[in-house]
């Protein structure tokens, strides 16, 4: 879901509040409108992920959240290496429920694999979620491991950046690592953020922030 | 940070850290603004940074009293977060 959430942020006219928010929601008894009411959203995007060995089961259904109606909803069963492919159409099919024009690069960047390996992709959210919960170390192997994997995988590196930047190891790593993201992708928006960070926090060069 | 939020319009942390640019250039309707989409956008774990850098943006223009609620709100937000205590001591 996380990362059909990060797909549908870049499309332009979409307000999209993060997964985080929707954590506290797991198991409460509000209704959906008070809960669209309590994060001021229109829909909510509702969706369960089983996975039985090389097999997962999709369950989307995006929700008006003050008519507490279904504007659409789709299981999806699929093999484990097309979820890629899955969580681009799930996006896609969100915009256009919400008769949301996408311009050719908000098409592409929803589209874009974020790296051809699968085992690649699951160290970088293990290392995403140890990075979420502080645990820095363990943050870093995943990261690291998945960059092994996928020597092109630019979300990894960027992640991989922060865990850095909050270790304090040496500072031009992290913009080391900032850079070779952009390198692979230069539409990396997490990339250019780490940048600025380095830039501003630990430089103090405030007016490369704004680039 | 404009291209990031180019490329994503949505992302809090863009936000937040070009209102700390805005901050230091003197910009203050613009870093206000920018800090306004910060909390419209922010999840409930993600909040009480973004509050913090409010409160702080708050405090570095002079507007203490302003900064003080804001404090009250983070700890309205998160009553049993020691964390609170360093909010209240660096204000």
């Amino acid at each position: 879901m996380d990362a059909i959430l990060s797909h549908l942020s870049k499309i332009n006219g979409l307000r999209v509040i993060s997964s985080t928010s929707m954590g506290q929601y797991r198991n409460t008894k509000k209704s959906i409108p008070e809960i669209g009411r309590e994060l001021h959203v229109a829909n909510i995007l509702e969706g369960s992920v089983q996975r039985h060995g090389e097999l997962v089961r999709i369950k989307v259904q995006l929700i008006d959240a003050e008519k507490d109606q279904h504007i659409w909803s789709e299981n999806y069963d699929r093999k484990l290496e097309d979820i890629f492919d899955l969580q681009s159409e799930i996006a896609r099919k969100d915009s256009e429920e919400l008769s949301l024009k996408l311009s050719p690069e908000e098409k592409l960047l929803i589209t874009r694999k974020p790296t051809s390996k699968l085992t690649a992709y699951d160290y970088y959210l293990r290392g995403k979620d140890y990075l979420r919960n502080s645990n820095l170390h363990l943050a870093k192997i995943f990261l690291r491991r998945a960059i092994t994997l996928d020597t092109n995988f630019d979300d990894a590196y960027v992640q991989l950046g922060w865990a850095h930047r909050y270790l304090s190891i040496p500072n031009d790593s992290v913009l080391m690592l900032a850079n070779k993201a952009l390198e692979i992708n230069p539409d990396n928006a997490n990339a250019y953020v780490l940048r600025a960070n380095y830039n501003f926090q630990l430089k103090w060069i405030y007016f490369r922030c704004l680039n | 940070m404009k291209k990031a939020l180019q490329l994503d319009h949505n992302h809090i942390w863009a936000h937040v850290y070009l209102s700390d640019y805005y901050l230091i250039v003197r910009k203050y309707e613009e870093g206000f603004k920018s800090l306004t989409k910060a909390v419209n956008l922010a999840s409930r774990d993600e909040l009480k940074n973004v509050l913090g850098s409010l409160r702080r943006f708050y405090a570095m223009i002079g507007t203490e009293e302003k900064a003080e609620q804001i404090t009250n709100r983070i700890d309205d937000l998160y009553p049993d977060e020691s964390s609170n205590w360093y909010l209240r001591i660096s204000l």
